[in-house]
């Protein structure tokens, strides 16, 4: 009998292992993925009819999926290279000769991108420019839209 | 000159010198053999003469002074020589990027082509390809102005809204650029 107790709480020792084991290697596992949106905001002082920004994951495991458009006249998705989905970097460029973004900060483009964990990004204004063709000083910034409750 | 018996006066010393050379007039000549003076002074320059063209006696150096002089001047030539390789060396480098230049220079020349190539899409010339250049190009399309060539990014033969996006295509692009994409300026 006291054989049996013995073995019987052995067999329990080594599943209470396994199982500890099992949780802990979980745990360590891979960060979990996931898929979310990054807002590109430009802020000028005159009215903007280009720009181009060049974007690139700073730090953490991040690749960019595609690309939408913003305000108007951005509405329609900027130039980009198709080589960037996938990528950890991405320049976005969009023009109108005929229209201008008014004058202050809107949203010109939205990235889709694929995280697995924390990740960082940088974004580089290359060039903006007024109607005229005339290049201007702007201010490019990334914002992560608010999830809806 | 004084106290010659001649009455012709005396000659001055270059005459003099030329008479003792073998050369003179013989008027001159004439009145040396007959003036004391004339006489003595040309028999002084043919003896001084005769003794500054015997050469010098051979000057001994004595032996360990010799080496000691022989000595400074290797050391002096051994730190001088450095410098002489480093000139040597900077002419040669100089001579061949004169070379590799005349070369560029000629090969220019038969190929027709010009220094300066202004990569393709560069629409205003400001040396990099962005969306600024794709502007420029819109802008000018609008207005219906004329196109240069160089515009023609897509080589399609017109320049049209299709240019405006290769050249938003090439600002964009991340990957490197074809390098045959060059036009001339």
């Amino acid at each position: 009998m006291k054989r049996r107790l013995a073995a019987l709480g052995g067999v329990l020792v080594v599943l209470m292992v396994f199982v500890l084991a099992a949780r802990g290697a979980r745990s360590a596992g891979p960060p979990a993925v996931r898929f979310r949106t990054v807002d590109v905001y430009i802020e000028s002082s005159r009215p903007l009819a280009a720009y181009q920004v060049a974007i690139r994951v700073e730090s953490g495991d991040a690749t960019f999926l595609s690309v939408e458009g913003g305000e108007q006249p951005f509405a329609e998705p900027p130039y980009y290279d198709p080589a960037a989905q996938g990528d950890a970097r991405i320049v976005l460029a969009a023009l109108d000769s005929q229209r201008t973004l008014p004058v202050g900060r809107h949203r010109v483009a939205t990235l889709h991108v694929r995280e697995a964990g924390v990740a960082r990004y940088d974004i580089e204004l290359v060039a903006a420019a007024a109607a005229d063709a005339k290049r201007v000083a702007a201010h490019a910034e990334l914002e992560s839209p608010k999830e809806a409750p | 000159m004084s106290g010659a018996p001649s009455t012709d006066p005396c000659p001055d010393e270059l005459t003099l010198e030329a008479l003792a050379a073998g050369q003179g007039d013989p008027a001159v000549r004439a009145h040396v053999a007959g003036c004391s003076a004339c006489s003595e002074m040309l028999e002084l320059m043919a003896e001084l003469g005769r003794e500054l063209s015997v050469s010098p006696p051979p000057i001994e150096v004595p032996a360990a002074q010799d080496r000691a002089l022989r000595a400074a001047a290797a050391a002096r030539a051994a730190a001088i020589r450095p410098r002489r390789t480093g000139r040597r060396a900077a002419v040669v480098v100089a001579a061949c990027a004169a070379a590799v230049l005349a070369l560029v220079a000629v090969r220019g020349l038969f190929t027709g082509e010009p220094p300066h190539r202004v990569a393709t899409g560069d629409i205003d010339g400001d040396g990099r390809v962005d969306v600024v250049d794709a502007l420029v190009l819109a802008r000018a399309l609008d207005r219906g102005a004329p196109m240069p060539g160089h515009c023609d990014v897509d080589r399609d033969g017109t320049v049209d809204r299709a240019d405006v996006d290769a050249i938003a295509g090439l600002a964009v692009s991340i990957g490197p650029r074809p390098a045959a994409r060059e036009r001339q300026q």
